[in-house]
């Protein structure tokens, strides 16, 4: 397993080395970029999906902070890694213009340094259950992989406490194939009532996973 | 010099009847001439009437009396020849001579008789005296005319009737006696026969009298008539003098009525041309936005036209009847106004009627009337408070930019100080909180060292804090972010700039597409941003260069800054100056750069960060043929399914 790294991007290199020597005092993986092409060329070499935060100053050239996290975004990478902003100027509009895109926090320089540590340290945490959440969803999206269409179909059924004998008539199916359903999809999902797969399926739902079409969430 | 208020041309057409009358007025004279020629006329012809009424009285009272006289005479002779018959002597030898010596008898022949014949009884002539055979007796034509007689009986004391005498006489003799002639004068007297023949008359045959005439039967002389006519004719009654005057008088009089009129229609004519022009001259001062006030020397108001009116708040008698003291609402003295009356006018302040006071200025000229002399003042006004309100209105809101401008550079230049000095604080705190971590972790630290590396960490904190608060406090003001229309705001820059604008003689095109979707911006901070590129763009103009045009343009882009899901409106600032010169925008926009003598050097750098908090974009290119681009870029409220630029 990989640790989460921590992506530094800032166009002040005194800046950028201050703060990646004073993460890797506290024991954090840290990759500096010196500007927001360089970083999103890192992010578009990547083979396998990587764990870890990006850190952003607000000001630089030729891409702004706020432009880099609409790229990370569009890349579908905002859900998965928290964003953090660095601000020399912390102007309040472009501070809730960030959140309102999901970024985890808008820090003003200069900051008190551990205030900055504490921040990092409760962004990869997020991270770690961003993480947690994107891997079940992977584990549900194959376990759903795994059903039939029928199955798929009868599975939001079951989960609201239907009756065998009313999905079959609703279906058009006989109650013994109903049966061996629900049978399945409990061994295959791993649940053992109605009322746990109802749980799932609602967790998957708010995760924005199509169990129809078995697809994630749209980026 | 008093001159008559100029009374308001109030009086329209006149009514109907009162115009007919008008138009019929000058016939009145002659109708009345034509009623006062016909009572003369008439009294005329009456008179006439009257007079030939008296002549022929008059005519008959004279043939009654000519009747009466010529009967008296022949009576008389008559009574003469009887009284000589009697005492008749009887028949001498000579009885001729006898008788002819008797003395009545030869007085009769004397007077009147032609002859006197002595008839016996038995009818046989006894003797004859004529008239010729007397000494000196007047010769009468025998046979002339027709001879009449009187007859006595003689007689003697024995016989009653001894014969008779018989005078013969001429009447002729009788009327055309002396002693008649003033009727002789006034008529022709006639004798008529029977069978109308003409015996005696007094005129010769000649000359026939051509008046009245009037007859009567002659009883003294069997069967004849006395006929008296008149010997001037009276002239016809239109003849007379009256009448004669009085269709002269009416003739003259129609000429003169007929003159008369044609004056009238001229006087008309002239009237209405002038009622023409009087009207139109009332609607020109009437429809006029100026106000028009005409004043005599002793600044008495004699007309002032609707809109002075309402300016002031009075009506023009009002204005009119309360003298000089409403009618110079100057607050000053009003001798100033005669003084420097002159064409280019001054301003001045007067005062409503309901108190408020408002700006005019004020045009004076000299009032000339007819005779080129100078009456008075005619002043036309005009009411400027409206252009001082705007240009107080334009130059405060300038002021408010001025300052707003000020503002926003003081806060742009603590801004940059903060962010240059924040990026070494920011790596101080980092560094020293980093070797303080690192020392800590070390078994054998040296609690010293990391107290000072702490105490580093917090000092560079502080700092960064008191720049943060300086900042803060010189910082531009919060962004009032509202949604709007770009257009509109490039307009209003660009009409708050005419004044440098038209100073730099330069020519600004705008070409707004309309349509853009809003965006959400504070509204004075853009307003800023536009104002700084035509100024700059302005600046650049001023040179000997040969451009002087500026295009302003406003779209939706093309090119959406990397991978945005918004749209992108985009204005461009287009000059014809230098350009760029190589400059990039980091450089353009770095604070203190300035390609002008007295230029701050922060106008780009506060558009750029003004640009940037509403998330925007700055640009800067040369443009090909000459001059530079500024563009900036705004995100829209919402997303466009599609970017165009026209």
């Amino acid at each position: 397993m990989t640790t989460p790294t921590i992506y530094l991007c800032d166009d002040d290199e005194g800046v950028r080395s201050s703060i990646a020597f004073l993460l890797r005092q506290h024991d954090l993986n840290v990759l500096t970029y010196a500007s927001g092409p360089e970083l999103l060329a890192a992010l578009d070499a990547w083979t396998t999906p990587q764990r870890g935060i990006f850190v952003l100053d607000v000001r630089m050239e030729p891409l702004s902070g706020l432009q880099v996290h609409d790229a990370l975004i569009s890349r579908g990478l905002g859900t998965r890694m928290p964003v953090l902003f660095l601000s020399g100027h912390g102007d309040i509009p472009m501070a809730v213009a960030a959140m309102a895109k999901g970024a985890f926090h808008f820090v003003e320089k200069p900051y008190a340094d551990d205030a900055l540590v504490q921040l990092m340290e409760r962004a990869l945490e997020q991270e770690v259950q961003w993480h947690a959440r994107m891997a079940r969803h992977d584990a549900m999206l194959q376990l759903i992989a795994g059903l039939s269409r029928q199955q798929v179909r009868l599975m939001p059924l079951v989960a609201a406490g239907e009756l065998n004998k009313t999905i079959a008539w609703k279906m058009e199916l006989s109650v013994r194939t109903v049966e061996e359903h629900r049978r399945k999809i409990f061994e295959r999902l791993n649940v053992h009532s109605a009322a746990e797969l109802a749980t799932l399926l609602a967790e998957a739902r708010a995760a924005g996973i199509d169990i129809q079409q078995g697809t994630p969430p749209a980026t | 010099m008093a001159t008559a208020p100029i009374a308001p041309h109030s009086d329209g057409p006149q009514s109907g009847r009162s115009a007919f009358w008008g138009r019929w007025l000058w016939v009145a004279p002659l109708l009345l001439s034509v009623a006062f020629t016909a009572l003369v006329v008439l009294w005329a012809q009456d008179n006439d009437k009257l007079e030939r009424e008296v002549a022929r009285r008059s005519m008959v009272a004279d043939t009654l009396s000519l009747d009466a006289q010529l009967t008296g005479r022949m009576e008389t002779e008559a009574t003469r020849l009887r009284s000589a018959a009697v005492h008749l002597p009887p028949a001498g030898p000579d009885a001729d001579r006898q008788l002819a010596n008797l003395p009545e008898i030869a007085a009769g022949l004397d007077r009147r008789w032609l002859s006197v014949l002595w008839l016996d009884v038995n009818n046989r002539i006894v003797g004859e005296a004529r008239r010729d055979q007397r000494p000196g007796g007047l010769r009468l034509a025998s046979g002339e005319g027709i001879t009449l007689h009187l007859v006595a009986p003689t007689s003697d004391a024995r016989r009653p009737q001894t014969g008779q005498l018989i005078a013969r006489y001429d009447p002729a003799d009788l009327i055309k006696s002396k002693d008649f002639w003033w009727l002789a004068a006034q008529y022709e007297v006639q004798l008529l026969g029977s069978q109308d023949q003409v015996i005696v008359s007094t005129e010769s045959a000649g000359r026939p009298a051509l008046g009245e005439s009037y007859e009567m039967a002659f009883i003294a002389i069997p069967d004849t008539r006395l006929r008296l006519t008149l010997r001037a004719r009276q002239p016809p009654w239109f003849t007379t003098l009256p009448v004669v005057l009085m269709v002269g008088f009416l003739a003259l009089i129609t000429a003169a009525t007929l003159l008369l009129r044609r004056q009238i229609n001229q006087v008309a004519r002239a009237e209405s041309a002038w009622r023409t022009e009087a009207a139109w001259r009332q609607s020109l001062e009437e429809s006029a936005l100026v106000g028009l006030r005409a004043r005599d020397l002793d600044g008495h108001l004699l007309f002032a036209n609707r809109t002075f009116c309402d300016m002031v708040g009075y009506t023009l008698e009002e204005l009119i009847a309360q003298g000089p003291a409403i009618n110079t609402p100057e607050p000053n003295q009003p001798g100033i106004a005669l003084q420097r009356a002159k064409r280019e006018g001054f301003e001045t302040r007067w005062r409503h009627r309901d108190g408020h006071f408002f700006d005019v200025m004020v045009f004076e000229s000299p009032l000339v009337d007819g005779l080129g002399q100078q009456v008075g003042w005619m002043a036309s006004i005009v009411d400027v408070t409206e252009r001082k309100r705007l240009e107080e209105l334009e130059r405060r809101q300038r002021e408010v930019l001025a300052n707003h401008a000020r503002l926003s550079t003081l806060g742009e230049v603590a801004s940059t100080l903060a962010h240059e000095l924040n990026q070494p604080l920011t790596s101080i705190v980092s560094y020293s909180a980093g070797i303080a971590r690192a020392l800590q972790r070390r078994p054998d630290a040296d609690p010293d060292l990391v107290a000072a590396a702490q105490a580093l960490s917090r000092h560079a904190t502080q700092a960064g804090g008191i720049v943060h608060r300086i900042r803060a406090r010189l910082a531009r003001r919060e962004l009032v972010l509202e949604a709007c229309d770009i257009n509109p705001l490039v307009a209003a820059a660009v009409t708050l700039l005419q004044r440098e604008i038209r100073r730099a003689g330069v020519e600004v095109t705008l070409e707004l597409t309309p349509g853009l979707p809003a965006v959400r911006v504070d509204r004075i901070g853009i307003e800023q941003v536009i104002s700084n590129l035509l100024r700059n763009a302005c600046d650049v103009m001023t040179g000997p260069n040969p451009g002087k045009k500026l295009l302003v343009r406003t779209g939706l882009c093309v090119e959406p800054p990397l991978d945005s899901v918004l749209g992108w409106i985009a204005v461009d600032i287009s000059d014809q100056g230098p350009g760029l010169g190589g400059r990039d925008m980091e450089t353009l926009t770095e604070p203190f750069f300035s390609t002008k003598q007295e230029g701050t050097g922060l106008g780009l750098a506060i558009c750029r960060s003004i640009l940037e908090s509403h998330g925007g974009v700055l640009h800067a290119q040369d443009v090909p043929g000459g001059g530079a681009r500024f563009s900036f870029f705004l995100p829209t409220e919402r997303p466009t399914p599609e970017a165009r630029m026209p």
